[in-house]
C-alpha cells in the first residue's frame, strides 16, 4: 500500500522510515514523501493510481495541509484516496474544518505511532 | 486772506476819483447806481465809498456824507472793507473840514486795524494821515516823525510795490515822494527852512512826483521861496500851481494858492491884488468847508479891510475868523483831542499792560510747562522706577517660580524616563507573550522529534540484540547505523528546542546594549518563524506563505542581537497581522505571503520585510513611527512597536527605516543596518 506522507519537517522521513521498518520489510507499507502541499499535488498527478493513502500535516507553509485536502477531494474522484491529516494544534475548530474538508482522520502531534500504525491497518484492509 | 481782500478793497478806495476829477462821469454815473439802488448790500456800500472819495478834494460835505452813509451800512450789514474804506475816506475829509478829534480817533483805529491785518501798506497811510493831523494840531515835530516812519515804509520799496492807486500810481512809488513832500513841509513849519526846501525841491525836480501832488508841492515849494524872499520864483510856481488845480479840479489846492498869492502881494503891499486872491481863496476854501484856509484867509482879509479903514468889513471877517478859530481850535475841540489823545496813550499803556501781562502769561506758561515737564519726566523716573523695582520683585518671583517648575521637570523627567524603561520592558513582554505561543510550538516540534527517535532507537536496539543473538551481523550493523543517525537527529533536534529557549531568554531579557557579530540570516529566520508560530497560536487558521531569499554573502553585523531580534519581530508580527487583517476582508482566495529578503548593498546590510497584507493607509504612513500610535483595537497594540524599532535601528545602530507602501496591496519595510569592520571586529569564519 502506498502512503504519501505530506510534512515540512524533513526529519519526517527518517523517522516514518524507521517507525515502520518491519512494515516496510514486509512490503505492507510503501511510503513516499512531500515537503509541501505543491510538491504532493505534483507527485498525485504521475503516481495517482498507485497513492492509496495520505498523511498530511495541516500547518505549512505555502499550501496548507486543508487546502491539499480540498484540492484532492475536488481533483480526484475515483477512487477517493484515504486523507489523514496530522497537526499540533488538535483543538476541536481545527477537527471540524478538517472532517468538513473531506478527511477520513484527524491525528495529532505528538504522533502516536502504535495507534497510526492500527488506523492505517484498518484502512488497508478496509481497501 | 483779510490781505486780499485789502488789496480788493484798495482798488475801489482809488480808481474813481480820477473820473470824478476828469469831468465827474463817474460820480454821476454812481450817484445815478445809488438812485437806483434801494438795497442795503455791499455794493451800495462800495458806490458810497467811491462817492466819498470823489469828493474829497472838492467837497468835503459830501464826502463826509457819503463816507458816513457808507460807515453806517457798512457797519450794518457786517462788510469789513466797506467799513474801512469808509474810515480812511472819512478820517481825511474830517481831517481837512478840522474835526481832527474825530480824524484822529479814526486815523489810530486804522492803524490798529492795519497792524492786525499786517497790511503794511495801510500802516504807511495811516501813520502819513496822524502825522498830517499833528500837523493840523500845530505840533510839526510830531507830524515829522510820522511822516518819517511813514516814508521808511515806502522807501525801501521799488516804485511799483503795493496796490494800483488812482489809476496811474502804484503805493509805494506815490507815497514815498508824497511823505518826503510833507516832511520839507513840516521842517518849513518848524522854520527849518534849508531842510524844506531841501524836501521840496528834491521832490521837485523828481520826474517820478506824482501828478496828482503837485499843485499842493508848488504850493509849499512857493511858499517857501516866499519866506526867502524870492518873490518872483514864488509868483510863478504859485501861477503855475493855480493852473494845474484848475486843471485837475482840486480846489484845495486852489485855496491855498490864492491865500498864498494874498500874502505875497500883501507883503508887497499891493493891498488890492491882495484883497483880489484873499477873496478868490476865501470862496473858494468856504464853498468846500475847507476851515483852515478859510481861517487864515479870513483873518488877512480883515487884516486888510482894517488897513484900509473899513472897519465894518474889517469886523466881520474878525467874526468869521473866529468862527473859524471856534471851529478849528475851539476849547472844544482841543478837549476832544486831549481826550483822544490821552485815551490813545491809556490804550497805547494798556497795549503795553497786556503785552507785559501777555510776557508774564508766557513766563508763567513757560515755567508751568517746565514744571509740568519736570514733574512728567521725575514722575515718568519715579513709575520707571517703580515698574523696575516690580519687575525685579517679579523676576526674584519668577525665578523662585522657574527653578521651581525645573525641578518638578527634572522630577518629572527621571518619571518619564524610568516610565519609558518600564514601557520598553513591558513592550518586549508584550512581544514575549505573543511569541509563547510560537515558542511552545517550536519547542514541541524537536521535542516530539527528540521522543520520536528515542523511542525508535530503543526499538532499533531490541531489534539489534535480536539480530545479533541470530548472528545477523550485516543487518546489526545497519541498524546501529540507523540508531548512530537517530541520536544524531536528537542532538540536531535538543539543540534546535536550546535554541529557541535560549532566544526566548535573551529577548526577555534587559539588553545588554553590547554589539557582537551577528549572523542576521539567521536572526531574521528565527524570529520569522516566531512570529509566525505566536500569531498561529492564537488564530490557528491562520496561514501563510514565509518566503526567505536570504544572501549567503552577507557578513556577519556587529548589532545587539537581541534589539534587532526584537525589530525583526516587530516588523513580522506587524507583517502578519497585515495579512491577516485583509484575509478577513478578501476571503479565501487571498493568498497571505510574507517575505523576509537580506542583501548586502556597499557596506550596508539591508532587511526587507515585505508582506502581501491590507498596507499602510496614505494619511497614517507619517505616524506609524510615533510612539503609542497603533491601529490595533485597544488592548492589543502598545504602540510602542514601530517606535522603539525606530529608536533601535536608528539611534542604536546608525541605521535607516524606510517604508513602502501601497493600501490594499501590499507593505515593505526597509532595514539598513550600516557594516562597521574594523580588524578586530572581523569574523573568524
Amino acid at each position: 500500500m502506498k502512503i504519501l506522507v505530506v510534512d515540512d519537517e524533513a526529519d519526517v522521513q527518517p523517522l516514518f522510515i524507521q517507525r515502520f521498518r518491519k512494515e516496510i520489510k514486509e512490503g505492507e507499507f510503501d511510503f513516499s514523501f512531500a515537503l509541501s502541499g505543491e510538491e504532493a499535488l505534483s507527485y498525485l498527478d504521475k503516481n495517482h493510481s498507485e497513492v492509496v493513502l495520505i498523511l498530511s500535516d495541516i500547518n505549512m507553509p505555502g499550501m496548507t495541509g486543508i487546502e491539499l485536502l480540498s484540492r484532492i477531494r475536488h481533483a480526484y474522484e475515483k477512487p477517493p484516496p484515504v486523507v489523514m491529516m496530522i497537526t499540533a494544534y488538535g483543538d476541536e475548530e481545527n477537527r471540524q474544518q478538517a472532517m468538513q474538508n473531506g478527511a477520513n482522520e484527524f491525528l495529532t502531534k505528538p504522533l502516536d505511532f502504535a495507534l497510526l500504525k492500527d488506523k492505517l491497518k484498518t484502512f488497508t484492509h478496509s481497501q | 486772506m483779510m490781505r486780499l481782500l485789502l488789496f480788493i478793497f484798495w482798488g475801489f478806495l482809488f480808481n474813481e476819483t480820477v473820473l470824478a476829477q476828469e469831468g465827474s462821469v463817474g460820480v454821476n454815473a454812481d450817484r445815478r447806481k445809488l438812485a437806483l439802488s434801494q438795497k442795503d448790500d455791499s455794493s451800495t456800500a462800495k458806490i458810497l465809498v467811491r462817492l466819498s472819495n470823489a469828493y474829497r478834494r472838492n467837497n468835503y460835505d459830501s464826502a463826509l456824507f457819503y463816507g458816513r452813509k457808507a460807515l453806517l451800512l457798512s457797519k450794518k450789514i457786517g462788510y469789513a472793507n466797506g467799513e474801512t474804506g469808509a474810515e480812511i475816506t472819512l478820517e481825511f475829509s474830517l481831517r481837512e473840514t478840522g474835526n481832527l478829534a474825530e480824524a484822529l480817533n479814526l486815523q489810530l483805529d486804522l492803524l490798529d486795524k492795519a497792524r492786525l491785518f499786517k497790511d503794511i501798506y495801510l500802516v504807511g497811510i495811516e501813520l502819513n494821515s496822524i502825522g498830517n493831523t499833528y500837523l493840523e494840531m500845530g505840533d510839526p515835530k510830531t507830524a515829522l516823525e510820522y511822516y518819517r516812519r511813514s516814508r521808511n515804509i515806502f522807501l525801501p520799496m521799488p516804485d511799483n510795490a503795493g496796490p494800483h492807486i488812482l489809476r496811474k500810481y502804484w503805493l509805494s512809488g506815490y507815497y514815498k515822494r508824497n511823505e518826503a513832500s510833507n516832511m520839507g513841509n513840516a521842517f518849513e513849519k518848524m522854520n527849518q527852512l534849508d531842510s524844506a526846501l531841501r524836501y521840496e525841491t528834491a521832490m521837485y525836480l523828481d520826474k517820478n512826483f506824482p501828478d496828482d501832488n503837485m499843485p499842493e508841492l508848488l504850493s509849499r515849494l512857493g511858499a517857501l521861496k516866499l519866506k526867502l524872499g524870492k518873490d518872483k520864483e514864488a509868483m510863478q510856481l504859485f501861477r503855475k500851481g493855480i493852473k494845474l488845480s484848475f486843471h485837475q479840479n482840486t480846489a484845495n489846492d486852489a485855496a491855498i494858492i490864492y491865500y498864498q498869492m494874498a500874502v505875497l502881494f500883501n507883503q508887497r503891499n499891493k493891498a488890492d491884488s491882495s484883497l483880489y486872491y484873499a477873496h478868490r481863496s476865501f470862496y473858494t476854501a468856504r464853498s468846500i468847508a475847507l476851515a483852515k484856509v478859510a481861517l487864515d484867509v479870513s483873518l488877512l482879509i480883515a487884516d486888510l479891510f482894517h488897513k484900509s479903514a473899513k472897519l465894518d468889513s474889517a469886523y466881520a471877517y474878525q467874526r468869521i475868523a473866529i468862527e473859524y478859530k471856534d471851529v478849528l481850535f475851539g476849547a472844544d475841540k482841543f478837549r476832544q483831542i486831549q481826550l483822544v489823545l490821552s485815551q490813545e496813550e491809556q490804550r497805547q499803556q494798556k497795549l503795553l499792560q497786556a503785552r507785559e501781562a501777555q510776557k508774564n502769561l508766557y513766563w508763567i506758561i513757560g515755567g508751568g510747562a517746565i514744571l509740568v515737564f519736570v514733574l512728567i519726566i521725575l514722575l515718568l523716573v519715579w513709575r520707571n522706577n517703580q515698574v523696575q523695582t516690580r519687575q525685579t520683585r517679579l523676576l526674584s518671583i519668577q525665578k523662585t517660580q522657574i527653578t521651581a517648575q525645573r525641578d518638578e521637570i527634572k522630577i518629572t523627567l527621571e518619571n518619564l524616563h524610568k516610565t519609558q524603561t518600564q514601557l520598553i520592558q513591558s513592550e518586549k513582554m508584550a512581544s514575549l507573550a505573543e511569541l509563547t505561543a510560537g515558542v511552545a510550538h517550536e519547542i514541541q516540534n524537536p521535542l516530539n522529534f527528540v521522543n520520536n527517535f528515542a523511542e525508535v532507537s530503543v526499538e532499533l536496539l531490541d531489534e539489534m540484540q535480536t539480530e545479533l543473538k541470530s548472528g545477523d551481523k550485516d543487518e546489526a550493523i545497519s541498524i546501529a547505523e540507523d540508531i548512530k543517525q537517530n541520536l544524531e537527529k536528537i542532538r540536531h533536534h535538543g539543540r534546535r528546542a536550546d535554541g529557541i529557549v535560549k532566544g526566548m531568554l535573551q529577548h526577555s531579557r534587559p539588553s545588554s546594549n553590547t554589539k557582537e557579530p551577528t549572523d542576521i540570516n539567521k536572526l531574521a529566520d528565527e524570529y520569522l518563524r516566531l512570529a509566525y508560530h505566536g500569531l498561529r497560536a492564537k488564530d490557528k487558521n491562520f496561514n501563510c506563505e514565509l518566503i526567505t531569499n536570504f544572501d549567503e554573502k552577507l557578513p556577519a553585523v556587529k548589532v545587539v542581537p537581541q534589539d534587532i531580534g526584537r525589530v525583526l519581530l516587530n516588523m513580522f508580527t506587524n507583517a502578519f497581522y497585515a495579512t491577516e487583517q485583509k484575509l478577513k476582508k478578501s476571503g479565501p482566495a487571498y493568498k497571505p505571503a510574507v517575505e523576509v529578503r537580506t542583501s548586502l548593498i556597499a557596506n550596508v546590510a539591508e532587511i526587507r520585510v515585505r508582506d502581501n497584507g491590507s498596507g499602510i493607509p496614505q494619511h497614517i504612513k507619517k505616524k506609524i513611527m510615533q510612539p503609542f500610535f497603533t491601529t490595533k483595537p485597544t488592548g492589543e497594540g502598545t504602540g510602542m512597536g514601530l517606535s522603539l524599532s525606530y529608536d533601535i535601528v536608528v539611534k542604536g545602530h546608525g541605521g535607516t527605516i524606510e517604508v513602502d507602501s501601497s493600501e490594499g496591496s501590499y507593505t515593505e519595510f526597509v532595514i539598513r543596518l550600516p557594516i562597521i569592520t574594523t580588524e578586530s571586529d572581523k569574523l573568524t569564519p
